[in-house]
């Protein structure tokens, strides 16, 4: 059913953290312990590296990309304690800016969806999360919520933008004002914090406790028909949980345990329709999930690595 | 994140310098700059005090210690450094308070290092920042030899633990010196090691690596030198992040090395050379930088930190946190395309599989990670490692990764030939994950079926033989039940004698125009064809109703069309390039309108703000403020639905006369079926619910294509249909859809779902750009507003930094030569020989303002 189409040969030396696909699907970063960003890109099955970003100082745990309308932009951060703003300019990586507030690794760094403006939340090990905005002329401006996660924010990820008027460009003061401004972290306190931005501050507007050990990746689904909020999460306890908002609910998000898996789940990543989810986990399979008309929850597929051969293997 | 026991620890209340175990690695022995004590170390007590050698008032500089060593071989001596110069050599057997040895005053400057011999007690080096190294024997009290570097000031000193007569000495120029102390007029051998200060430097403590060193420094590495021939060779390095001041090699770990950084790092990493990216172990307690380390000689799994803020600790291998163990050892990303990147730590051996599904598609070979290999023999090679660490150790290792994209193989378009036999299985999944039937149905699509020349149930049968071919079969299915529907509401033309009249002539002709516009969509010409088609309608359709009604205007305006001259679009869009045009007569009859695509946007400015001023006999009525959502309702609903939404609720709270006489126009126009239903038949009752209870049903499903592009159609006709859907819902039904059309790179279904929209905020979208430009000197974004000048150019940057010429690539000095139109532009000369080079070439000019 799914197949292999292509094994990258990264050429990065050390374990790849995170793999992203731009917004149109053609560019691929990855990011390693190597302390190099690699670009990709990647066309009708195959892939040519393009760029490797050197300047972290230890290994690089994620990238993200900005929406194109902010030109190439991608963020990464890293164990030593930055994120990095890189741009490309005729074909050229450079590195626009880097923020150093942080007092620990630096474990995850998300684009606010692009209606917001430009706008990266970063969650980092000294249990901060902060917030960058972009004031214009590679100006940025930070905010930060300090002991957002005790121990530490292992995952951060922004609610889509739902207003209406939402697409009105250049958004006006007045516009900017009617979105809410959300995103959720997950941490090394076993918990799922959703924050909210309110007169500039950034407040935790509920907090979803059900895990039961590091909570590893959070994501929110991206918000398609109906305006319902969906939040999936998954820990090193082995579950994956689907946390959704509605009327009926009561804008309140209830838990709902997708798969308890036998090992640590690091990764659930929406499809852009917001109806699959992928799920991978440190048995280095991918699962997919498709939610039901009933709700429940159904596994279409496993990925896994008994399906990578018929080449060349070594 | 430590996760495990605290050490064992003791805050001595001053800052330490350095720390040197004895012997038995029973005493630990720390000296600051008014410090010098012994302390018992005991796993169970902790560290206890054992001696204090800074004792009396007045000690002088002397006792000012950089660094302290505790001799391997005598357990009685101990040497200091000072600030001052000295180095003072203590006995601790010596009765009373007073343990002095010697006091060597014999540097000019503070003593950085000193170092005992590892097998003749009484022989101890030391280097000072002066740039000499000396050679002591206590049994002299004096030096016997002093080696001058003629380098830097000394920065560590260390005698080769299996080399008798060795020893090697680093500097803050960069250099390490390998000196043979019998030799004292010149090195044996010396090179630069790194960039900046050589901090700290320590050979390898087995006896078959004994010419390895390792060095740190300035440079925030960690180099591994071995030496044959007195040649150094660079085996190995560990970039750290921050400089190093000290590394030490773990015992028993050939592989493994210590390392304290000299500042805003405060933590002690373990590195592993095999993985050199990420520390093995980490310890992260001290408040301010560590300023010595040393393992436990006699059990390797502890090591002791002195810190500049006054602790003194003893870690357990056992309770270090392990970056590598936390970190997310895989990726996984989807794409817009429907792959999936997942890269997944693979193990260390390749497993030739068979795939279980038999997948015959061909694939690419495997790469995996293949640095650092050769150092897997390395667990093997652990003399009496614990239990514990050796499974961690290959554990670490391991970590390689393997990068892999995934997406559905078995996509074929199958048509499904009866309309029950809906796939809702996994493969249907995988189609709608790829998104190949969302590509196709959102090209294929016809939306606009008044353009087209379609009738409503036209249109409905010709999209749902796209949803077939697409695989959609539910969907096509609402396409038919929509068409079956609507087919009386929407028409495509206001006068209802003329679609009866038409009704054969057209049929024929949209037969005609399917297959042509099937086969010739996507080419550029294709939009000739649907352009003229409209010329057709529209030309037709103004000359019967030669007296316009109110909905006509504002059909014609929601559709971006104005029978005013004057306040016709502008002739600064390229895309036309004519002007002048005086009447809607010669416009319609000028041919270069056909050239404008199907997509194209026709100036919608100050839309509102007509349709207000045409409305202006209809007054806001008396309950109802007039805001936004009540010019909303003017602009977006008209037609047949416009009576039936809005005027009742006028009706009901005002008694405004002009919209009931509104509606006697269309009946006295006799337009059948568009008027309100008085006594519905109970099919028209319920359909409309049915219908948006259908294109709600898609919208939870995920398909947002689906309610979207039946909304677009149903609202495209000049009696169009509006479904009771909340105008927010519906905007974000459209953004959403929008979203995914510009994620697959369909610019022209997405200019056309904006020109067909209805929400005001997704019309605004045609104001904006796709595409932006970048100022030349300053790479900056230009402004949307004026995007032919940067709005930065009266800076600096730009004044001093010469535009480029297009033709010689060289900078423009002085006069620069452009045109105007395209703005090319560069030398005079070179300008001037462009011109002539096409002239001559007869080169067609790319810039249709002809400036060459």
């Amino acid at each position: 059913m799914v197949s292999v189409i292509n094994t990258v040969d990264t050429a990065h030396g050390d374990m790849i953290h995170d793999a992203q696909m731009d917004y149109y699907g053609l560019h691929l970063a990855t990011c390693s312990s190597d302390r190099t960003v690699k670009i990709f890109e990647v066309k009708n099955g195959t892939q040519r590296l393009l760029s490797t970003l050197q300047g972290h100082e230890g290994p690089v745990w994620q990238v993200a990309w900005a929406h194109p309308k902010y030109d190439r932009l991608l963020a990464s951060c890293s164990y030593d304690r930055k994120v990095f703003i890189w741009r490309e300019m005729d074909g050229q990586w450079a590195k626009v800016y880097e923020y150093t507030d942080h007092e620990s690794s630096v474990n995850s760094v998300c684009w606010a969806p692009h209606e917001l403006g430009l706008m990266l939340v970063c969650g980092s090990s000294d249990g901060g999360i902060s917030v960058l905005k972009h004031k214009g002329d590679n100006q940025w401006e930070a905010s930060k919520i300090n002991n957002a996660h005790t121990v530490g924010c292992n995952a951060v990820s922004w609610a889509p933008a739902v207003a209406p008027g939402s697409l009105i460009e250049p958004p006006s003061a007045m516009q900017q004002a009617n979105f809410t401004k959300k995103f959720v972290s997950g941490g090394c306190d076993n918990l799922i914090k959703i924050w909210c931005e309110k007169d500039g501050h950034w407040e935790e507007e509920a907090k979803l406790e059900s895990h039961t050990d590091w909570v590893r990746d959070v994501a929110w689904a991206p918000s398609i028909g109906l305006p319902r909020s969906k939040i999936a999460s998954c820990s090193q306890d082995g579950r994956v949980i689907i946390w959704t908002c509605d009327e009926t609910t009561g804008s309140k998000f209830l838990p709902k345990v997708l798969h308890k898996f036998d090992d640590v789940v690091w990764h659930v990543s929406w499809s852009i329709t917001g109806d699959i989810l992928a799920v991978s986990g440190g048995n280095n399979k991918i699962s997919l999930w498709k939610e039901g008309v009933n709700g429940e929850w159904t596994r279409i597929s496993d990925v896994g690595k008994g399906q990578t051969t018929n080449g060349t293997s070594e | 994140m430590m996760r495990g026991n605290k050490p064992v620890m003791i805050n001595v209340g001053s800052s330490v310098n350095a720390l040197s175990l004895s012997k038995d690695n029973s005493k630990v022995v720390i000296a600051g700059r008014a410090l010098l004590k012994i302390y018992n170390v005991d796993e169970t007590n902790g560290f206890t005090e054992h001696l204090n050698l800074h004792v009396g008032r007045k000690q002088g500089l002397n006792m000012s210690c950089s660094d302290v060593a505790w001799s391997s071989v005598d357990e009685t001596l101990v040497a200091t450094a000072a600030t001052n110069g000295a180095v003072v050599a203590w006995d601790l057997s010596a009765p009373g308070r007073e343990k002095k040895l010697a006091i060597l005053a014999e540097h000019r400057r503070t003593v950085t290092k000193v170092s005992f011999h590892n097998f003749e007690a009484n022989l101890l080096i030391s280097g000072s920042q002066d740039g000499t190294m000396k050679l002591f024997d206590l049994r002299k009290r004096e030096s016997t030899s002093t080696f001058q570097s003629k380098a830097d000031g000394v920065r560590s000193v260390q005698f080769n633990p299996h080399e008798y007569f060795l020893f090697a000495a680093s500097f803050d120029n960069g250099y390490v010196q390998i000196w043979d102390y019998r030799r004292p007029t010149g090195c044996v051998n010396q090179f630069i090691a790194h960039k900046g200060s050589v901090y700290t430097l320590d050979w390898h403590p087995d006896a078959d690596r004994k010419m390895t060193l390792a060095t740190g420094g300035r440079d925030n590495m960690v180099k591994v030198w071995s030496f044959e021939n007195n040649k150094e060779k660079e085996i190995n390095n560990v970039p750290t992040m921050s400089s190093v001041s000290s590394v030490k090699w773990r015992p028993h770990h050939p592989e493994q090395i210590a390392t304290v950084s000299m500042m805003l790092d405060f933590s002690v990493n373990v590195w592993h050379l095999g993985r050199k990216y990420v520390p093995f172990a980490h310890f992260e307690v001290h408040k301010d930088s560590p300023s010595g380390i040393a393992w436990k000689q006699t059990d390797s799994n502890y090591i002791f930190s002195c810190s500049k803020d006054g602790n003194l600790m003893m870690h357990a291998m056992r309770d270090a946190s392990c970056p590598a163990d936390q970190s997310v050892s895989s990726g996984l990303a989807f794409s817009s395309c429907g792959f999936i990147a997942h890269s997944s730590q693979t193990s260390n051996t390749m497993v030739r599989a068979q795939s279980p599904l038999g997948s015959s598609s061909k694939l690419p070979a495997i790469f995996g990670w293949k640095a650092g290999m050769k150092d897997m023999v390395e667990i093997e090679n652990l003399p009496d490692s614990p239990l514990a660490t050796a499974p961690r150790t290959s554990h670490f290792l391991n970590a390689k990764s393997k990068f892999r994209i995934f997406t559905s193989v078995h996509y074929e378009t199958k048509p499904c030939v009866d309309f029950d036999d809906y796939p809702d299985s996994t493969s249907h999944i995988f189609e709608h994950m790829t998104m190949k039937n969302f590509i196709f149905a959102a090209r294929k699509y016809i939306l606009d079926g008044a353009s087209a020349n379609l009738t409503f149930s036209e249109l409905c049968h010709y999209n749902s033989e796209v949803a077939l071919d697409a695989g959609l079969c539910n969907v096509a299915r609402t396409w038919k039940l929509l068409g079956v529907f609507f087919h009386k509401d929407i028409l495509l033309n206001k006068s209802s004698t003329k679609v009866e009249s038409g009704e054969k002539l057209k049929k024929l002709e949209s037969e005609n125009k399917r297959h042509s516009l099937t086969v010739k969509k996507d080419e550029i010409h294709g939009s000739q064809i649907i352009s003229n088609t409209m010329n057709d309608i529209d030309s037709e359709h103004h000359s019967d109703d030669g007296r316009l009604q109110i909905e006509d205007y504002l059909t014609d305006i929601a559709r971006g069309r104005q029978s005013e001259p004057d306040l016709y679009m502008t002739d600064d869009d390229p895309g036309f390039g004519y002007g002048g045009i005086t009447s809607e007569a010669e416009f319609l009859s000028e041919h270069e309108y056909s050239y404008v695509p199907s997509e194209a946007f026709q100036q919608r400015e100050d839309i509102e703000l007509d349709a207000i001023a045409k409305f202006g006999h209809i007054e806001p009525p008396s309950g109802i403020n007039v805001d936004t959502e009540s010019e909303k309702r003017i602009l977006t609903a008209h037609g047949g639905r416009w009576h039936e939404k809005v005027v009742p609720k006028t009706m009901e709270l005002s008694s405004s006369p002009s919209p009931p006489a509104n509606e006697d126009d269309n009946i006295s126009e006799g337009v059948i079926n568009v008027r309100p239903t008085l006594w519905p038949a109970p099919l028209d009752e319920i359909k409309e619910d049915i219908a948006c209870q259908q294109l709600e049903y898609f919208a939870e499903m995920n398909d947002i294509q689906t309610p979207v592009v039946m909304l677009l159609a149903m609202s495209s006709y000049p009696t169009p249909v509006i479904l009771p859907i909340k105008s927010e819902t519906v905007e974000h039904w459209q953004s959403s859809y929008l979203d995914l059309l510009a994620k697959n790179q369909l610019w022209v279904e997405h200019a056309k779902v904006v020109k067909l929209s209805r929400v005001p905020a997704v019309q605004a979208l045609s104001s904006s750009s796709t595409f932006t430009l970048g100022c030349q000197v300053c790479q900056r974004r230009l402004p949307s507003s004026n995007p032919w000048s940067c709005d930065r150019r009266m800076d600096g940057e730009h004044q001093n930094k010469a535009v480029s010429c297009f033709y010689c690539q060289l900078p423009v000095r002085g006069r620069y030569t452009y045109c105007q139109g395209c703005s090319f532009g560069g030398h005079s000369s070179c300008m001037a020989a462009w011109i002539k080079l096409c002239q001559a070439n007869r080169t067609p000019i790319v810039c249709k303002y002809h400036c060459v």
